[in-house]
């Protein structure tokens, strides 16, 4: 890839709309900054209706934000149309062409462009060897598999080099096999071509997998931004524990600080927890766990019953009643472990370290 | 929230004027649609309410009100209008219930049904009035050399509702099949399971389900009938309509001021009706009629009730076919009523007397006429659908306003608008008088139904595959030509044709616009039928047919050949 | 398919041998006067004559002089309705054919050119011409009835042979007549009526025929062209529009001339003030005025006299036994001052104001 790609700044950018049901105004995308590196792949991650296509479609350019401005490497694009934008994006029903060929699909771009006809021969091959569809040229778009015409729709998007490559959730038409395979092809892409690309999906696992950084989107605003692994280690908030892969919030009070770990008092019984602040003495909390994180057995720090046991393959699932709360439970290779049943007796336990405090 | 909201705003007014050509199509669009459709209706409604003497003054509504021959007209397109609503909407829903709910044996109904549901679209609006004379007129056919009757009359309201009806009532039956193949079969099996007989199904199942549907066949009929200028015009006798009233005011009484007055209240009449259909009704349709059948339904194969029904319809439908059939031959034979051998005389005629200066103006017009006509519908449809700015709404609903306004109206607008210049200052006068607004006049009449099966084709369009044209760097007039267009070619194309179609058969705003410099098909028949001079009317009104009837068969032949909508559902399904 | 294109191209051509033939014969006019009209190169003409007699006349100029004839048919009444609402700015440069009392109402108003035309001394009288030379005649029709023979047959009624028994109860909702607000025939009716009985007595007689009339058509050969096909029973107009009929196959129409007499419309043309292309209308005053025009009116189905001494009279008309003189003396300065006034007593005496027979379509 000849050009060099680009960084993406949002400053306090907002979106309104009106509902057409009520006729009364409300934020899409509200008070929202954000910036991407160069080079990265950002995903922006959130249940539907959190904002993440509109902010996505904002730096299309399709809507134009209410406030703030965006800005494409260091100038703000607020007022140019898609067309002027130095983006490229791969869309949900791939958008193909019908009326085209696959050679046509990926040239449509670069003939705008006006490049001699050599140039986008040789381009479009390129581009084509790249996504691995090489010979399916004259292929009409409707003899293509959904595997195939996202691979088309991703070197349409690729051949003309944009700054920055936007993709709005790409895979959610593919199976889920398919869907896997993809996934990881696009990341393999976009890492060889080292060019930005942000992502919208409400696939957790595939914000996981493929992303460097995570933005959870909620409401309109933005929840956390992070690595994956701090995103799911150490959600900032309720939503984004219960977001991103199944939590438990157990309730708690603060007890005192220990070297940097917190003692709370869980129903009484005291436990040792990791946090990333610093917490006052008799203020109430909630320890946050994952629930391949909790550890079932005959002893541990809370007694509970078991109300559901359920054997899933790679893991038992359990539900229990810990108190008035219930506890999701993974249990991991289940094969060589004791397997409770429904009704019986337990006690749930955890390490501190994997044990997040909100 | 309000200033802040601001700010997208005047980005996207931003970005569409940073838009050229998104720009200038609008504007011209506005120009176009102020200029030809609304101003020529504003211009008829100032003019009966303002006069340059007097100021604002409401004298000429007082006297056209009391016009004796308007209060007749009034109530008669009132009469009018109900009785060809009421008889196409149960004609119409009795086609559809055998088409849909029947097991009917013989494929040759089948076709039968298939051809009564396209006559009246190719054939000119004056055929059904030519041939009901020739059949049952004073020397019709039936009535006097078959039937002895020598006192036939038929020049009136009986003779009008027969026509208007068999002329409207497959516009009712394709509207109600389409919304009775949406009824869920399991409702009324249902009702069956639970005792209920055919009959009561009938009545308590599918007719309330279909109600709205109905009351909507009803209104679009019942504005059909009362904007339909050529069949009072030729059978109407002594029975006038608004519609020719205003026609005859122009032309007969030379008040065009009075005239004005009238078409305003015909303008009222059909847009109120409008309205409730567009806005109430087609909306309560879709509201009952969610979705499709979810599985097929079991035609009723009791011969009890089949029988009658198939056999009635089956008569009807020949009858219908009788009367398009006569126009031919009253064309071929010498001297209808007197002498049936065939022979060439009246095509003769036509032919030595303006016949080729006829067809030349009417099919250069026409021509013209329809491939502006289809861009232009296309362009606002993709506006409508794909577009937002400020003034989309008003495009929207001024392109759909034309077909609320019925041609006698528009052609009374456009004299009075366009006679001495817009608002009478000389301005465009040039246009009035020319074959430009002739064409102009084909064009407004025709946009609403292309800007309907665009916007429907366009609905079927995922927007993201045009935004991703937008998206690679092309503008938006690149965008429409390169991926919106290709792919709503066959809407195009039916656009092109049935702008064609209905200019060159086109005759109550024309009528009333018409130039020495222009010879028309349509004036030329009104004028031979009004003489009596039939054989010429059918000549004229046969070649018409041929016309319509080739470049339809033109038109399915090239979708087949070239059209694109069949590729582009399959690449829906797939996506 | 063949067949049909055949015919059209043989009608072609039987078009294109009438000009050629027509072109040698055209010495008569000033050169100058043809030049003048050539550079302007175009002509509007409003005809209220038959469509078949405008469009074969039109046809022939454009073929003599090479002036494009743009042309439309129109009522007299319409023509007159049009140029006042014009005024002095007309749509059309010459006006043909049709009755002259709508003429004389529009010179009446400034709205025709006077012209003296070199031809007019080819008129076999003083009365087809306007003495101000604001029109000339080109032909001359009859005022009669023509019946439906069959039809009184079957209704057991005999023909109605002067104007006084058309006002007979047995005919009652038989006759038709023309509307004298878009028809110049219904006026030259009406000042008939006028001349023959007076005004009162004329008035009166209206009254009684409208109990007889089913319809009040626009076009003064309206009621003529109903008869055959047996729409209508009794028509009342001129007569040529019954032969052209009778030729065309309705061997069931009589045509009558009113026993106590009747009069005759002079057909004219005439040029319009203010006209675009005033030289092309002074040639085609000309034409009009001369055998080339005139003599086209019988292959066009108008059998009217005509009224210059060079045409030849068409031979269909005479064989009808249609006596060109026997007509009383109508009073054309009557008719030029009063029509107008006669015209809206007419209304006033049938009392029309909400009677929807009056076609004006």
């Amino acid at each position: 890839m000849a050009k060099i790609s680009k960084g993406v700044r949002l400053e306090h950018i907002s979106k309104i709309y009106r509902d057409p049901k009520t006729g009364r105004d409300f934020y899409a995308v509200r008070d929202t900054s954000l910036d991407i590196e160069p080079g990265t792949f950002v995903t922006l991650l959130g249940p539907s209706g959190c904002g993440k296509t509109t902010t996505l479609r904002m730096i299309a350019g399709f809507e134009s934000p209410d406030e703030g401005e965006i800005f494409l490497g260091e100038e703000p694009i607020n007022a140019l149309t898609p067309n002027k934008r130095d983006t490229a994006m791969v869309f949900q029903s791939y958008a193909l062409f019908p009326h085209y060929n696959v050679f046509d699909n990926v040239a449509y771009g670069l003939r705008l462009r006006k490049l001699p006809k050599a140039e986008i021969d040789e381009r479009v091959r390129r581009i084509l060897s790249l996504v691995e569809m090489e010979g399916m040229e004259a292929r009409m778009t409707n003899q293509l598999s959904g595997g195939q015409q996202q691979r088309i729709a991703l070197a349409r998007a690729l051949v003309v080099e944009p700054g920055v490559l936007l993709f709005d959730e790409p895979l959610s038409n593919l199976d889920a096999k398919l869907r896997v395979s993809m996934r990881t092809e696009i990341r393999r892409i976009q890492q060889t071509l080292g060019i930005t690309a942000i992502y919208v999906t409400h696939d957790q696992s595939e914000a996981m997998s493929i992303s460097d950084r995570i933005v959870i989107m909620n409401a309109g605003e933005i929840a956390q931004t992070g690595t994956p692994m701090q995103i799911y280690y150490h959600p900032d908030s309720a939503f984004v524990a219960d977001f991103i892969g199944e939590a438990n919030f157990l309730a708690a009070q603060v007890m005192g600080m220990e070297n940097g770990l917190c003692r709370v008092s869980i129903d009484g019984r005291e436990a040792l927890v990791e946090t990333a602040r610093a917490m006052e003495v008799g203020q109430a909390c909630q320890v946050v766990l994952r629930p391949e994180a909790i550890l079932i057995g005959d002893k541990g720090l809370l007694p509970c019953k078991v109300e559901l046991s359920c054997f899933m393959g790679s893991y038992q699932n359990y539900h229990v009643r810990a108190g008035d709360t219930l506890v999701k439970i993974a249990d991991n290779c289940p094969i060589n472990k004791k397997i409770y049943r429904v009704g019986d007796e337990a006690w749930i336990g955890f390490d501190k370290e994997c044990a997040h405090l909100l | 929230m309000v200033a802040a909201g601001a700010q997208g705003k005047r980005l996207d007014r931003r970005k569409l004027f940073g838009d050229p050509i998104m720009v200038s199509t609008i504007a011209v669009l506005l120009i176009f649609l102020l200029l030809f459709i609304l101003y020529p209706l504003a211009t008829l409604l100032v003019d009966s309410v303002f006069s340059r003497e007097t100021g604002f003054t409401l004298d000429v509504f007082t006297r056209v009100l009391s016009l004796g021959r308007f209060r007749t007209a009034f109530t008669n397109t009132l009469q009018l209008g109900l009785l060809t609503g009421v008889f196409s909407t149960v004609l119409g829903l009795m086609f559809a219930y055998v088409d849909v709910y029947m097991k009917v044996r013989s494929r040759v109904m089948k076709k039968l049904f298939d051809v009564v549901s396209l006559l009246p679209v190719v054939s000119p609006p004056f055929v059904l009035s030519l041939s009901m004379i020739l059949l049952f007129g004073r020397s019709g056919l039936i009535t006097r050399t078959l039937l002895g009757i020598y006192d036939s009359e038929i020049y009136g309201l009986k003779g009008i509702v027969v026509v208007q009806t068999l002329t409207f009532f497959p516009v009712c039956y394709l509207m109600l099949k389409g919304l009775l193949r949406n009824i869920d079969p399991s409702l009324e099996e249902a009702a069956r399971d639970m005792g209920a007989t055919r009959w009561k199904v009938f009545t308590t199942v599918t007719l309330p389900l279909l109600l709205p549907g109905l009351g909507n066949a009803f209104l679009v009929t019942f504005i059909e009938s009362v904007a339909d200028f050529a069949n009072p015009m030729l059978i109407g006798g002594s029975f006038d309509t608004l519609a020719t009233t205003i026609y005859l005011q122009v032309t007969g009484a030379y008040d065009k001021v009075g005239a004005a007055a009238m078409a305003v209240v015909l303008l009222s009449l059909t847009l109120v009706l409008f309205l409730i259909q567009k806005y109430y009704l087609e909306k309560r349709t879709v509201a009952t009629l969610t979705g499709k059948a979810s599985r097929e339904r079991m035609l009723i194969a009791d011969r009890s009730v089949t029988r009658p029904l198939t056999i009635l319809c089956t008569l009807f439908s020949a009858f219908v076919i009788l009367m398009y059939v006569s126009v031919p031959f009253g064309a071929l034979f010498k001297l209808w009523g007197r002498n049936y051998s065939l022979s060439w005389v009246h095509f003769e005629y036509i032919f030595k007397y303006g016949g080729i200066r006829a067809f030349r103006d009417s099919f250069l017009l026409s021509l013209i006429a329809a491939p502006i006509t289809a861009l232009l519908s296309m362009i606002i449809s993709y506006l409508v659908v794909k577009k937002k700015f400020r003034s989309k709404a008003l495009i929207e609903f001024t392109s759909m306003l034309a077909m609320a306004v019925p041609g006698t109206v528009l052609g009374v607008g456009y004299i009075r608008g366009y006679a001495n210049g817009i608002f009478g200052t000389g301005l465009l006068q040039g246009l009035y008088g020319t074959g430009l607004i002739l064409i102009i006049v084909f064009v407004v009449r025709s946009l609403p139904v292309g800007t309907r099966s665009g916007i429907s084709a366009l609905r079927q369009i995922d927007r993201s595959i045009e935004e991703s044209a937008y998206d690679m760097g092309a503008n938006s007039g690149r965008v429409f030509m390169t991926v919106t267009l290709p792919l709503i070619k066959d809407s195009f194309f039916s656009g092109l044709v049935t702008t064609f179609v209905r200019s060159i058969t086109a005759i109550s705003a024309i009528i009333l616009l018409v130039t020495p410099k222009y010879l028309l098909i349509t004036t030329q028949i009104n004028e031979f039928a009004e003489k009596g001079k039939f054989g010429e009317a059918c000549a004229y009104a046969t070649i018409l047919i041929l016309i319509v009837y080739g470049s339809i068969l033109l038109m399915n032949l090239f979708m087949k050949t070239f059209g694109t909508s069949k590729k582009i559902r399959e690449a829906q399904k797939n996506g | 398919m063949k067949k049909f294109l055949a015919m059209l191209l043989s009608s072609l051509m039987v078009l294109g041998m009438v000009s050629v033939a027509g072109a040698e014969a055209a010495d008569a006019i000033d050169p100058a006067l043809i030049a003048a009209a050539q550079a302007e190169g175009e002509l509007t003409v409003y005809a209220s004559c038959e469509e078949a007699y405008m469009n074969a006349a039109c046809d022939h100029f454009q073929e003599l002089y090479g002036i494009t004839v743009n042309r439309q048919r129109l009522s007299t009444g319409e023509v007159a309705a049009k140029i006042e609402e014009e005024n002095g700015n007309p749509s059309a440069d010459v006006w043909f054919g049709g009755t002259t009392d709508p003429y004389n109402e529009s010179a009446a108003k400034g709205l025709l050119e006077a012209y003296d035309a070199k031809n007019a001394g080819h008129l076999m009288s003083d009365l087809y011409r306007d003495k101000d030379g604001y029109w000339y005649g080109i032909y001359k029709g009859i005022l009669g009835f023509m019946a439906n023979t069959e039809e009184l047959q079957r209704l057991g009624l005999e023909a109605p042979k002067d104007w006084d028994d058309l006002i007979k109860p047995e005919y009652k909702g038989l006759v038709w007549m023309s509307n004298p607000n878009t028809a110049g025939t219904a006026k030259l009716i009406i000042n008939t009526m006028v001349q023959m009985k007076g005004h009162d007595a004329a008035m009166e007689y209206f009254k009684a025929l409208d109990q007889n009339v089913a319809q009040y058509t626009k076009s003064g050969s309206g009621p003529s062209k109903m008869v055959g096909p047996g729409e209508c029973v009794i028509g009342i107009g001129f007569l040529h529009d019954g032969i052209t009929q009778i030729l065309a196959g309705y061997d069931n129409i009589q045509l009558i001339l009113p026993a106590s007499g009747t009069s005759y419309e002079v057909g004219a043309t005439a040029i319009f003030k203010g006209a675009k292309h005033i030289n092309a209308a002074r040639l085609w005053v000309e034409y009009a005025l001369s055998p080339e025009c005139v003599n086209l009116a019988k292959t066009a189905e108008s059998y009217q006299f005509l009224v210059i001494d060079n045409a030849e009279q068409p031979a269909e008309a005479t064989a009808f036994g249609l006596d060109p003189n026997n007509t009383i003396n109508y009073d054309f300065a009557d008719a030029k001052a009063n029509t107008s006034k006669y015209v809206e007593d007419f209304f006033a005496a049938i009392g029309a104001g909400a009677d929807d027979r009056f076609k004006t379509e």
